[in-house]
């Protein structure tokens, strides 16, 4: 499936943007797998040198092997799933609306879109020594109504999304209304 | 005593392998479905699917080389083990 398929592409519509988390955003992740993935080798070599004759048994070894096994497994998939939340959180920006397309879980995810010629505000956050290093933060698109906000987490290169999703919404607002709305 | 032999729990252990398919399958599908099968979601999935791959070799070959006796029973609850728990000589 492509991008146009899913956010239904207008015919005088066109794909500006299709933005992501930043990269750097996923290495905790990672970090918390190769400590989950570490653990059985130190559970054995512990178990091994507290009690050396355990895994003489025939049952024992059994269990150890397919308990091991399942474990790994199991973190091979809760990684995968990680990925899975971080990379289909998605943000596809086109030259008439925004489409935030939010995978909160599994069996969870959200699909909004605001029309960019609604927007009012446009605000850019980046806090903390990473974002600020590698060029990286959030930016928050505010409309008139309270209750339709888009927050782009953690995108590269916030203030130049900032200033094209202005532009943007300018010219959107020519093709709405014939005229730009100018800001003070 | 209760005990079960020993091949229940791979049976068990396939049924999580049953499981785990279907996750991972789920998730492959999110990826396709939200058009998002893109150069790096194909270099996660091929590494997920190679660990997947490389634990289930490994298990089989321990599994294999230790000759296991699938028939063994696995003891779940003894009442021997009560018996002597407040010293050598049973109640």
């Amino acid at each position: 499936m492509r991008v146009s398929h899913l956010i239904k592409q207008k015919s005088y519509e066109r794909v500006v943007h299709v933005l992501r988390r930043h990269p750097l955003t996923f290495i905790p992740k990672i970090l918390l797998f190769i400590v989950l993935a570490v653990v059985p080798l130190a559970v054995y070599g512990m178990i091994d040198n507290l009690f050396p004759t355990l895994f003489s048994s025939d049952a024992v070894f059994a269990l150890a092997i397919l308990g091991g096994s399942a474990y790994s497994l199991g973190v091979l998939l809760f990684f995968y799933q990680q990925f899975i939340v971080f990379y289909l959180d998605m943000w596809v920006v086109t030259n008439d609306r925004i489409v935030d397309v939010e995978q909160l879980g599994l069996f969870s995810r959200t699909i909004s879109e605001l029309d960019l010629f609604r927007i009012q505000d446009v605000t850019t956050d980046v806090h903390g020594l990473f974002p600020t290093l590698f060029h990286y933060g959030r930016v928050t698109v505010k409309t008139a109504s309270s209750n339709i906000n888009i927050v782009f987490f953690d995108v590269a290169r916030p203030n130049d999304i900032r200033e094209e999703l202005i532009q943007l919404s300018h010219e959107d607002r020519k093709f709405h209304y014939g005229t730009a709305v100018t800001s003070e | 005593m209760i005990a079960i032999p020993l091949y229940v729990i791979l049976f068990l252990y396939f049924l999580f392998l049953a499981v785990i398919a279907t996750f991972v399958l789920i998730n492959l599908y999110h990826i396709v479905a939200t058009a998002s099968f893109t150069l790096v979601s194909f270099t996660m999935t091929f590494f997920i699917f190679a660990g997947i791959t490389l634990v289930l070799y490994y298990t089989a070959q321990l599994l294999h080389h230790a000759a296991i006796d699938w028939k063994t029973p696995l003891v779940l609850f003894n009442v021997d083990w009560f018996r002597t728990i407040f010293g050598s000589q049973p109640f």
